[in-house]
């Protein structure tokens, strides 16, 4: 049942995992400090919403 | 005469197998309410493919209009990518951005796609059959669609009827796996409410930021996740209302119609009753409980580190089930205490997990389509 082959596509997949996962966590990252920065810029105000 | 009757002497045992299991969709839609805006339109779409001699299919050289939509609007991506925009306009991403944080779990909760797709590899699937059955974890209709155009269409019935089936599902998968990796007391951990409002200027510039950011590092996720952020434009700009309204309403369920019962071209008996399809649905199963395990357990883990410890049941929220999930987590947690109330930490992970699962869905496709 495992040939050489299933192991080889095995392999390649937890390559894929670990690249994945990682790579979720960086967007992820990127997107947290992405929000603070724009958090810093536009800050909420009280009369934004008195407008809306 | 015979002409007649030459449906009836031609009808399989498979095909009538198909039918009935196009019924039983249905019957799910209707009576149980499991994603019915999908379930019957494929459960229709599974009898109109599997009626002999169905004019609905290709035979040979004569197309069949369900072929004909699948050609034009799922081989091409336009289905699942004008899913896209409404499910854009229809996501409030506010309780997110008070709370960025809980993005991390909308990435933990991703574990069961990757988990699931090494499982899958050990079944003799291919790397990018493989990926595609893992996309189910993605909790996440149309980037389970749209990774299976790319990587394994002839997989596509089974992959989508998992998906949708799994989603509805969420309230009975995910309750026993918390349970069994929690204690009642981690159970009942109250989390701060508070929370401080964002400005409508954040709001805009959320899914503009968002989209460049992710096309620039993934490029190949720039469709995916441009089409959920320019329906959120949509929505958050404020000056296309109408507009907005009409992606939340009417796209959504022209496309949604057409989505369905399209997929369903692909439901014929003889790919569809294949072993492959219980070993498909087997693992979406087993994605979606590893999905809440990596949540569940990310956030345990955080805790090791953290004075003030969260609620680990909310980490089960960041799968893109939207709100289903962050009901389930909500309602347990007050099973648990009626006074502790989870749901806005819910949401705000849930909200995080459909951003998630489509960063998921283009990595997968960037590193999956790297390898060939």
């Amino acid at each position: 049942m495992f040939t050489q082959q299933v192991f080889d596509t095995f392999w390649n997949a937890l390559v894929v995992t670990g690249q994945g996962m990682s790579g979720i966590f960086v967007f992820m990252g990127l997107f947290y400090v992405a929000i603070k920065v724009m958090d810093k810029i536009f800050p909420y105000k009280a009369e934004d919403e008195k407008k809306d | 005469m015979s002409s007649l009757f030459v449906g009836l002497m031609s009808i399989t045992w498979q095909q009538i197998v198909m039918i009935g299991i196009g019924a039983i969709l249905i019957y799910l839609a209707i009576a149980k309410e499991y994603e019915p805006s999908l379930l019957l339109p494929i459960g229709f779409g599974a009898i109109l493919a599997n009626i002999p001699l169905s004019a609905a299919i290709t035979h040979g050289q004569e197309k069949g209009v369900l072929n004909v939509f699948f050609d034009a609007g799922i081989l091409t991506e336009i289905f699942p990518l004008l899913i896209f925009v409404a499910v854009g306009a229809m996501i409030d991403f506010s309780p997110l951005l008070k709370k960025p944080y809980l993005l991390l779990f909308g990435a933990a909760a991703q574990f069961g796609i990757f988990f699931t797709m090494m499982v899958a590899t050990l079944f003799g699937f291919s790397l990018k059959e493989a990926a595609s059955i893992g996309i189910i974890g993605a909790a996440d209709g149309p980037t389970s669609i749209y990774v299976a155009t790319k990587f394994a269409k002839e997989l596509l019935g089974p992959i989508s009827v998992a998906a949708y089936s799994y989603m509805a599902l969420v309230p009975i998968i995910q309750p026993p796996v918390i349970r069994a990796l929690t204690t009642k007391s981690e159970r009942r951990i109250r989390m701060e409410g508070h929370a401080k409002s964002v400005s409508k200027t954040m709001l805009i510039c959320f899914p503009i930021v968002i989209t460049i950011f992710a096309g620039i590092i993934a490029p190949s996720s720039a469709a995916l996740i441009g089409f959920l952020m320019f329906g959120n434009l949509i929505r958050e700009c404020g000056v296309l209302n109408k507009l907005s309204l009409s992606a939340q309403n009417e796209l959504a369920s022209l496309v949604t119609i057409l989505l369905g019962i399209t997929i369903a071209c692909t439901m014929t008996a003889e790919r569809f009753l294949q072993p492959q399809t219980l070993i498909i649905i087997a693992l979406g199963l087993v994605a979606f409980i590893f999905d809440t395990a990596g949540g569940v357990l990310f956030a345990k883990f955080l805790n090791l580190f953290l004075k003030k410890k969260m609620n680990p049941m909310i980490g089960a929220a960041g799968i893109s089930a939207f709100p289903m999930s962050a009901r389930v987590i909500h309602n347990m947690g007050q099973a648990e205490d009626q006074f502790n109330f989870l749901l806005m930490h819910a949401v705000s992970a849930n909200v995080a997990g459909q951003i998630g699962s489509v960063v998921a869905g283009g990595l997968i496709l960037a590193l999956v389509g790297s390898m060939f």
